[in-house]
């Protein structure tokens, strides 16, 4: 990511902050350019032009060398000739795909008015207005071939402060969104359960001193993002939750403790960041009690090769092995049930008793099983078709 | 719900990728839409019709109607006709509109206002299938909900559904949960490896019997590599996770008393990338079982301590194992190469000893993958290496050696063999010596000028030096 500031990094033109244009003479095509990145510095800037999307300076080297396409240049900038790499717009999808895969976050800017309405408005040497419409994020993904099927992909916010931790994680595919409380000891183990491909860390003073985010860096391998703490106050933030989901009160949800609370806001205040507002169904927020589930740590779940074997692969281990499933939301129901084993007797019995019932009704089992076959992914059209990403065909899959 | 009933009525079959394409909504859902799909179809034969009628006009059998983004629809004629064309009579309704290499293309007043009604038609539609694209859109964003609870029962019908085809195909059966300190698995398999045996048409696969209680709490493990310790070990683990998790499982009975948390600490990787040893790694990851571990863990070890020298790893599994029986009082399955952790059965009254069924067989060791109680007689190390294809003379060097450790009394048995490498090492100096005395002795001496009765006291010397070596 480009985010240190390298000496590569400092020959990136900046802004002036007294006239907001580039500190460097350039055409007003760079200018808007330097000023979108400048507000999306860690991000790489898929900027429109016509039917491409272009990267220019830093991010066309980076992008050319992860994507395999060809370094050009366009124009000059400071005496040098400005790397440029693009991607044509109708078919960038695999493009962000291998991009999020490898942990990057995309900026997608889009001309935001046509080049007719641009010459009305500012003369024959206008140029269009351009605006980022979304930031694509490894944890903020919707499209179907950004995502895998049968495993759900949570983004996840911890809050830490006065000796507890706050969790909560969402995935905007579906709409789910949980929170739980944790300590020191166990926050860990929380969160290999909930494997996560996007981690919030809310940046403060606590989390500095124990060093956190390096510990998270070597425990996991997603993508880490300090976030800022913009609110302190754990009633504000449940206020403005509450006005997120037009109730009064979160109380009728259950018990959420102050750190929760925190987490959850800034959990969905990154959902609206990178959705430029356009908010995704979400349902209501669940806390889960940390001792309701067996507490399984991130070196027990790789040894006993839960989600996955030795050698990193899904084939072969314990989720692989019995996912007898035949849709999509059945195979991250199990994926979730599997990584967190229950330990409260009567809600375990429930579920075998469900399971006997279905063993001793082979009739009534064969005939619900035909039916689950013709059935789609319910909550990830629904979340496409919502968020105005979706198409006649995400329609169909909702019509059951 | 209405919605999801009209969603049905709404669609057409073949469905357009994106919703601006049109053609998704049915024929007869909505009149307006119809009217226009209509009119723009008509006017789409009105083309039709009006190239044969220029063709009959004009007599250019190869004049053409095209159409494309620019120019709309337009008339297009080839280079070799143009002259003709072009001398035709009335021809001046005919307005130029673009030359290339091949072709020329003109349009009619006619023409280009039938063209304007099609497209405004054509967008006129696009534009009422996407408002009813976006009433849709409006409902299920209020109903998200409902479709919300609609997902999760079909994803738990799908998820028991499944599982119980699982129990039925392949013998699980209903484990007992109990709120109690017990572990107890009847003939239980390994469920990752039966499953992917099943897939790839093999069937024959090992049970066996785990028994964990109040009284029996920790189950010591030795017996060769190779012989199935690591995946007797893990299948107890896997088999709770999927009985809590809410399954049938792999066994001929299980009951498990419920598990709060679980730990394992298998095999050992390298974690070059880290930076860290696996020594280090090993004993991280140990130091966070122990710290908390409790009554109601399950706790799986597999050679811990093998990242260190002999005596380190021995004396620290030593240490862990006690303090898994008398602080963490974890249900344990603990596996060891150390065959002198066997001796703790006698002080830890909770623990017990089990090994790796082995039998011998005209000189060659035959693995029965069955945990049985006893203590395992040897690692069969040398056995497994020649399994490998380690060179013959290297597997009867290491049996020689072997066989040395072997002879000498168990208990403090290295520390044993080291004194006799030892202590050969310094008879081996004390040969030479004797035998450089003993030589030199021999040329300083004249035999000849010897007496018999000189020369046998020589020899008695000489051989009684070399006796005093023996001992």
């Amino acid at each position: 990511m480009p985010s240190n500031n390298n000496l590569e990094q400092q020959s990136l033109p900046l802004l002036s902050k007294a006239t907001g244009e580039a500190i460097l003479k350039t055409t007003p095509m760079f200018q808007q350019f330097l000023k979108v990145k400048a507000e999306n510095e860690d991000c790489l800037l898929f900027f429109r032009m016509g039917d491409f999307y272009e990267l220019f300076f830093e991010d066309a080297v980076i992008a050319a060398k992860e994507l395999d396409i060809a370094l050009t240049s366009r124009g000059q900038y400071d005496g040098k000739p400005v790397p440029m790499c693009g991607v044509p717009y109708h078919s960038y999808m695999p493009y962000l795909e291998k991009l999020t895969k490898k942990n990057y976050k995309i900026a997608v800017c889009e001309q935001v008015e046509s080049p007719k309405d641009a010459k009305i408005r500012g003369g024959y040497k206008a140029i269009v207005q351009r605006e980022v419409v979304r930031i694509v994020t490894p944890g903020t993904l919707t499209e179907e071939v950004l995502l895998e099927a049968d495993e759900n992909n949570f983004l996840l916010c911890i809050s830490y402060s006065k000796n507890y931790i706050g969790l909560s994680w969402i995935d905007i595919s579906t709409g789910e969104l949980y929170t739980e409380l944790c300590s020191k000891n166990n926050f860990l183990t929380s969160i290999s359960r909930v494997r996560p491909k996007e981690i919030l860390a809310i940046d403060n003073q606590l989390l500095e001193e124990n060093n956190y985010i390096e510990l998270l860096k070597t425990t996991f391998d997603c993508i880490i993002t300090p976030v800022a703490q913009n609110i302190t106050h754990s009633k504000k933030a449940e206020k403005l939750i509450c006005l997120n989901y037009g109730v009064k009160s979160l109380d009728s949800f259950g018990n959420f403790t102050e750190n929760e609370i925190l987490s959850c806001w800034s959990l969905l205040d990154y959902v609206s960041l990178t959705q430029k507002g356009n908010i995704p169904p979400i349902r209501f927020p669940k806390s889960i009690k940390n001792e309701s589930t067996m507490q399984i740590d991130n070196s027990t779940r790789k040894s006993l090769e839960i989600n996955q074997t030795l050698s990193g692969n899904k084939k072969g281990s314990l989720i692989d092995s019995v996912d007898f499933t035949l849709t999509a939301v059945g195979a991250r129901q199990l994926d979730r049930d599997i990584s967190a084993p229950l330990t409260n007797l009567k809600e375990i019995d429930e579920r075998l008793d469900l399971i006997e019932f279905f063993v001793e009704s082979q009739s009534i089992r064969n005939s619900i099983r035909k039916i689950l076959k013709s059935s789609a992914d319910i909550d990830r059209a629904k979340a496409r078709i919502i968020l105005s990403r979706g198409g006649p065909r995400d329609l169909q899959s909702i019509k059951l | 719900m209405p919605l999801l009933k009209s969603i049905e009525n709404i669609l057409s079959d073949n469905l357009p990728l994106f919703a601006k394409d049109g053609g998704f909504v049915k024929k007869g859902y909505s009149k307006e839409l119809d009217k226009v799909t209509s009119f723009r179809d008509e006017s789409r034969q009105h083309i039709i019709e009006m190239e044969s009628e220029e063709r009959i006009k004009t007599g250019l059998s190869t004049l053409k109607i095209k159409y494309n983004n620019v120019l709309g629809h337009f008339f297009e004629i080839t280079q070799l006709q143009k002259k003709k064309f072009l001398q035709m009579e009335g021809v001046e309704r005919f307005i130029p509109r673009q030359s290339l290499k091949g072709v020329s293309r003109f349009i009619t007043d006619e023409l280009s206002k039938l063209s304007e009604e099609i497209s405004n038609s054509a967008e006129k539609a696009i534009d009422i299938e996407l408002k009813i694209f976006e009433d849709i859109r409006v409902a299920i964003k209020d109903q998200h909900n409902d479709l919300a609870s609609i997902s999760y029962g079909i994803s738990r019908l799908d998820v028991a559904s499944s599982l119980a085809e699982i129990a039925t195909l392949y013998n699980f059966v209903r484990p007992s949960i109990l709120e109690d300190q017990s572990l107890e698995i009847i003939e239980g398999r390994h469920p990752s490896v039966e499953l992917s045996m099943h897939k790839s048409g093999e069937d024959s696969f090992y049970s066996n019997n785990c028994n964990l209680n109040n009284e029996d709490k920790i189950w010591l493990i030795t017996g060769p590599n190779m012989a199935g310790k690591s995946t007797f070990l893990r299948q107890n683990a896997l088999i709770t996770i999927l009985a809590q998790a809410g399954s049938f499982v792999p066994a001929k009975k299980a009951s498990i008393g419920i598990v709060d948390s679980l730990f394992s600490r298998v095999g050992s990787s390298d974690d070059l990338a880290s930076g860290r040893s696996t020594f280090m790694v090993e004993m991280l990851e140990t130091a966070s079982i122990l710290n908390q571990a409790g009554k109601k863990s399950l706790v799986i070890m597999d050679e811990v301590g093998r990242g260190t020298s002999t005596y380190d790893g021995l004396s620290l599994a030593w240490a862990i194992l006690e303090h898994l029986h008398n602080d963490c009082n974890s249900r344990t399955l603990f596996a060891t190469h150390y065959h002198e952790l066997t001796k703790l059965s006698d002080s830890l009254k909770s623990l017990s000893c089990h090994t790796m069924k082995v039998k011998e067989w005209k000189n060659k060791v035959i693995f029965l993958y069955t945990v049985e109680k006893g203590i395992a007689k040897g690692s069969y190390g040398i056995h497994v290496a020649s399994l490998a294809g380690i060179p013959n003379p290297v597997l009867e060097r290491a049996k020689n050696i072997l066989g040395d450790y072997e002879s000498l009394d168990k208990t403090s048995g290295l520390k044993k063999v080291e004194k006799k490498q030892l202590s050969q090492d310094t008879k081996n100096n004390d040969t030479k010596n004797i035998l450089n005395t003993i030589i030199s002795d021999i040329t300083a001496t004249d035999i000849d000028s010897l007496s018999p009765r000189e020369a046998l006291e020589k020899l008695y010397t000489y051989d009684k030096s070399i006796k005093k070596l023996d001992k």
